[in-house]
């Protein structure tokens, strides 16, 4: 029976069953089967969608073609009443439009024929009629008017001047062709306020006359060669008066520029702003507003219209001003729009004039915390199906349902508990990482032992400290923090579930979990750490019964990660390997990676790197019993391993995922080499390409400060033997390296300076100038920037009080680099004021330091140990050179004096 | 793993008892596999039934080659030929050249009538269009995109649409014009694999025989197509 099995793939016997279930009226998730069949997950998900889109895209034809056959075999008609058709100009979903010739005037226009099936009905004709009728009364120099209407052989058309000139979605498609060379420039923003402003006053006059337009897109919008816009196809058009309309509710428009409220059957005067904004928002960055690719296509939540993408995230030289008006157009509230369009065309002008503009610039935890309002999953978790249900209506008419028994069934499955909590948990998830800072959760490899370089990771010898922001602890706004707390409350229903389904009781470990991050997003560590303890707890529960799922070994995998960055803030480092060791045997236990989808994958991969940075530190209080270390194909892997393995999963997960910034990222940071010594060739090579992914990164998300800060990392990842303990490294690039990460680090510093790590790194990058200049002999620059440097790094401690002691260790023994620097400069002369000021600081430095040695913090830091010897030798150096200098002087004086006498 | 063994023969069933009924190669009746080789059986059927059986099995099967007909019939026709006029056609050569296949059944019987539907539209192209053979044939064996066929019959089309929501048309138009243009980036082999598998209803097994490659490579090659589709399709 099952012979035909080797006969064929699996992967396309299920695709054959998934086809066949959609022919029948179901609507089978995709999801579903890759849960049902995880093995095959990845191209589970890659291929149905091809399935689902065939499958509709067949119901569609054979609509038409049926629909085609049935019309017989009547041919275009030549003529329609006085107009003899020319040629076709273009179609749409309301109808074909001609040129013709009308005989009794010899004159050019435009037909408008509307589809047959429009008006089968007589109270639709009579309602095209009437809407002909007050199109036709309106008279304004940007609308398209409407010289009558006429009918022939069951067709009802329109008739309008031919205008000359281009739809704005023509213009739109030439420039995205044209923006490959270059990218548009100022002219362009005016020219798109010129089009908003026009466009805006004709609605503006259509709307106090009554009448919505209703369908506002770039493919109405006519441009003439001068550059004046009418706006078209007031067809759609009805009367506002909500007593004319005979379908309520029904909904007209293109879906892709219709306002929220407009599809749900309330048209009003701002969802023509709305559909207007989003016109020009394609004008403005030549991209849709909505990213198609961030829709997961058969998701229903994906069609809840998500939070337009910034104008300024596309292209960040598009004017601030112009950002926000469009972003005030595209508000999902319409009582957040612009009242009407004249206040829209308004503002645009005043654009154009280069005045202050009226709308107000909406920060981005305003935006977040707003967004977090529209989604009634936060308030409480009966809101979600409130939002559900937005999602659905928006998901039946933009005619991703065919049917409407497919339309019931569906909110029927929605309704039950597991898909409401999976529903509620994505968009729990979506609102969190919209409010975690940047990449926080790729990059929480903590090393612990806050030593030198911890804001940079420059040690050498060592392993590079990558989460440093994390060593660090991160500092959640207020507002983040109020919101977070509100996710809490959320999650922790969630986790409240019970019950025997797995699926629940997965989300349920999930929901713990996440309550974990932001714990410990918001320090609460201990409390962190139950929530961890309570999702692992249920999760190896669940992995008794459920052995191998990689949903559950991921979860488990995550929770064990999160755990152990608890630890590793903790300075427990043993207590972190370990628990990374965990966290790589549970994902282990899904299967071969390769055989795992993405996610898995990539979490393997992050773990991996976790454990290359832990590795190598030497474990004074790593217990035997619980260690057991990273076992690759079951055996042990040492740290360089750990970072090869991860190395190779993601370069492959890169290759299939090109848009994915995290793998990327993550990949970035495993090709940067260990250390900062003995670079080998291949070294060199990868940290020229880790450098390559990261430029790209921040040129992608100018926003994402991770990347520029890993990026400055990695340019100043150049071993110049700053430290006592580095061998300077005669690498011929190092100085310009340096400047590059001097660029990278003081914008950030200058643009977040709440932020203390970034001050610190540009401190550190500032030393390490300075030290190549010092080597080769060249002090008298080599003190400016160690000046610059410590002065930095004073205000940094000055300011944030929370940064970890060992700063205060490195102030220090940059002030001792000084002093050396200086008393290098002076030389032989005799000019003893910087020995001096030396001197003065060098004695500050050793009070500073032994008082420091006294804290337990600083106990095992090797800068601290090195630094007070260096601090005392080069005092000594210092006063040794005063007392010569003064014996000297006394001498002269001396000989002087005796010269004086003798003399005399 | 365990899982998917377990999986298997449950897809199976299911699928095979609701679509299945009518391939040719297995069938399963009430969850039971009676025969592999069921195209041999319809065959015997043939060899009795004579001319009667003929319109028995045609009538079975007019409705996906009805599907195949409509798919490929050129626009330019639609005004001197209908799709039943082909069908019509198809029927009686396939009557008439019955004992022929049975001589040497190489094919399944659908595949058959499919061939024999093919050559009678690849005719009539000849016949009407005045084409050479060999550009008729290749007319007739690909798929012709909707959007390829001449204006006046997308309006036709158009303007006796049926649904009657303007909106819901618009929706449509903006989709099919979507898939089409995603279709047409493809390359021809897979182009005609979607659409047999989709638009022609044809199970992977009929698709192996069309196109004359083992069912393996027919699934392998499926979902290759569905890869590259998804690549160029359209989003939402």
């Amino acid at each position: 029976m099952i012979d035909s099995v080797e006969d064929r793939d699996p992967v396309e016997q299920l695709a054959d069953e998934f086809a066949s279930r959609l022919r029948e009226g179901e609507t089978p998730s995709i999801a579903e089967y890759s849960r049902r069949y995880p093995q095959y997950a990845e191209q589970i998900e890659q291929l149905f969608p091809a399935v689902a889109v065939m499958e509709r895209y067949r119901c569609q034809e054979e609509s038409q073609r049926r629909s085609g056959f049935r019309a017989g075999h009547s041919a275009v008609p030549e003529f329609l009443g006085d107009f003899r058709i020319v040629r076709e100009i273009g179609r749409g979903g309301m109808g074909i439009v001609y040129e013709a010739e009308q005989q009794s005037l010899a004159r050019r226009v435009a037909l408008k024929v509307l589809p047959k099936h429009a008006l089968l009905l007589e109270k639709d004709r009579r309602r095209f009629e009437r809407e002909a009728q007050t199109a036709a009364n309106l008279h304004h120099t940007h609308i398209v008017p409407v010289f009558g209407t006429g009918v022939h052989d069951g067709l009802h058309y329109y008739v309008m001047p031919l205008v000359r000139g281009k739809s704005l979605d023509e213009i739109i498609a030439e420039l995205q062709h044209h923006t490959k060379s270059s990218s548009p420039g100022r002219e362009h923003w005016a020219f798109a306020a010129r089009v908003g402003v026009q466009a805006a006053e004709a609605l503006d006059y259509a709307h106090r006359q009554g009448t919505l337009h209703r369908d506002v897109k770039p493919s109405n919008l006519l441009i003439s060669e001068h550059g004046e816009v009418s706006v078209a196809d007031f067809g759609l058009a009805r009367a506002i008066d909500p007593g004319d309309v005979s379908h309520s509710g029904e909904v007209v428009g293109t879906p892709r520029f219709v306002a929220p409220e407009q599809l749900l059957g309330k048209p009003e005067v701002r969802s023509d702003v709305y559909s207007l904004g989003l016109t020009l928002y394609e004008l403005v960055t030549l991209r849709p507003a909505f990213d198609p690719s961030s829709g997961r296509l058969h998701d229903v939540v994906a069609w809840q219209r998500p939070e337009p993408v910034r104008p300024r995230k596309v292209n960040p030289s598009i004017p601030r001003d112009l950002e926000t008006v469009l972003l005030k157009c595209l508000e999902f509230k319409p009582e957040r729009r612009y009242k009407d369009a004249a206040a829209l065309g308004e503002d645009l002008q005043r654009f154009l004039d280069g005045r202050p503009i009226r709308a107000r610039h909406v920060t981005w935890a305003e935006r977040s915390v707003r967004w977090c309002r529209r989604n009634p999953a936060l308030a409480s978790l009966s809101g979600v199906a409130a939002l559900l249900l937005v999602a659905i209506v928006l998901t039946a008419l933009a005619g991703h349902l065919r049917t409407r028994k497919a339309y019931e069934e569906t909110t029927v499955a929605l309704h039950k508990a597991e898909a409401t909590s999976r529903i509620a948990l994505e968009a729990l998830d979506d609102i969190f990482l919209q409010l975690s800072p940047d990449r926080f959760w790729i990059q929480s490899g903590i090393d612990a032992r806050g030593e030198a370089c911890v804001c940079l990771g420059l040690r050498s010898g060592g392993p590079p400290a990558s989460g440093e922001r994390t060593a660090m602890q991160l500092h959640a706004s207020e507002e983040t923090a109020a919101l977070m707390k509100g996710l809490l409350v959320c999650y922790d229903r969630l986790a409240e579930q019970g019950g025997d389904n797995h699926q629940v009781q997965l989300q349920s470990a999930t929901a713990c979990r996440r309550i974990g991050d932001i714990r410990q997003l918001l320090g609460q560590l201990a409390e962190a750490e139950r929530e961890y303890g309570r999702a692992i707890e249920k999760l190896t529960a669940l992995q008794a019964t459920q052995e191998g799922v990689p949903l559950v070994a991921l979860e488990l995998a995550r929770t064990f990660n999160g755990l152990g960055n608890i630890k590793s803030i903790r300075l427990d480092s043993g207590a972190a390997y370990a628990a990374h060791c965990k966290a790589l045997a549970a994902i282990q236990k899904a299967g071969r990676v390769t055989d795992l989808p993405p996610e898995c994958r990539y979490e393997t991969a992050r773990t991996l790197y976790f454990l290359a940075n832990k590795a190598t530190v030497e474990l004074p209080n790593r217990r035997g019993e619980e260690t057991e270390g990273p076992l690759v194909d079951g055996r042990p892997y040492s740290s360089r391993q750990c970072r090869e393995a991860a190395t190779n999963i993601l370069e492959d997960l890169v290759r299939e995922n090109r848009n994915v910034p995290d793998y990327q990222f993550l990949l970035a940071l495993c090709l940067r080499p260990t250390g900062t010594d003995a670079l080998s060739r291949t070294d060199v090579v990868h940290r020229r390409r880790a450098v390559t992914i990261l430029e790209e990164l921040k040129l992608i998300h100018p926003d994402v400060l991770d990347y520029r800060y890993e990026l400055a990392a990695t340019y100043a990842w150049v071993g110049v033997g700053f430290f006592p303990w580095q061998r300077p490294v005669a690498e011929p690039h190092a100085g310009s390296s340096l400047g590059m990460a001097l660029a990278e680090s003081r914008w950030l510093m200058e643009q977040n300076p709440s932020i203390p790590q970034y001050a610190c790194s540009t401190a550190l990058i500032l030393a390490k100038l300075a030290e190549i200049r010092a080597r080769v002999g060249e002090y008298e620059k080599a003190e400016p920037l160690f000046r610059q440097a410590l002065e930095i790094q004073e205000t940094a401690i000055a300011h944030f009080s929370e940064l970890p002691r060992h700063h205060q260790v490195l102030c220090e023994f940059m002030r001792t680099k000084l002093a050396q620097t200086m008393l290098k400069r002076c030389g032989e002369t005799y000019n003893c004021e910087p020995l001096e000021e030396a001197k003065a600081s060098l004695e500050t430095s050793v009070a500073r330091l032994t008082q420091l040695a006294e804290h337990d913090e600083i106990a095992d830091d090797r800068l601290a140990e090195a630094a007070l010897p260096m601090a005392y030798e080069t005092l000594r150096d210092v006063v040794a050179r005063l007392q010569k200098r003064g014996q000297d002087s006394l001498i002269l004086r001396s000989d002087t004096e005796a010269r004086k006498i003798k003399e005399s | 793993m365990d899982n998917f063994r377990v999986g298997i023969p449950f897809v199976l069933l299911r699928t095979t008892v609701a679509l299945r009924i009518g391939q040719d190669e297995v069938l399963l009746e009430s969850g039971v596999a009676i025969g592999l080789n069921q195209g041999s059986e319809r065959i015997d059927e043939l060899r009795i039934g004579g001319e009667a059986a003929v319109a028995e099995l045609f009538a079975q099967y007019r409705a996906k080659l009805q599907r195949m007909v409509a798919l490929r019939l050129d626009a330019r026709l639609l005004s001197k030929v209908d799709c039943d006029d082909v069908l019509q056609e198809a029927y009686v050569t396939a009557a008439r050249r019955i004992d022929e296949y049975l001589d040497r059944p190489t094919v399944p019987v659908f595949v058959w009538l499919r061939q024999v539907t093919t050559q009678v539209l690849i005719d009539t192209h000849r016949r009407y269009l005045n084409t050479q053979k060999r550009d008729a044939r290749q007319e007739v064996t690909r798929f012709r995109m909707a959007g390829q066929r001449s204006s006046s019959i997308c309006l036709v089309d158009h303007l006796a649409d049926s649904l009657t929501s303007p909106s819901q048309c618009a929706v449509r138009q903006e989709l099919l014009a979507g898939m089409r243009a995603a279709l047409e980036q493809l390359g021809e082999m897979d182009r005609e694999v979607l659409v047999l598998r989709h638009l022609e209803d044809l199970s992977n097994n009929e698709v192996a025989e069309v196109l004359g490659i083992d069912k393996f490579a027919a699934s392998k090659r499926y979902l290759r197509a569905l890869a590259r589709l998804r690549k160029v399709m359209p989003d939402g």
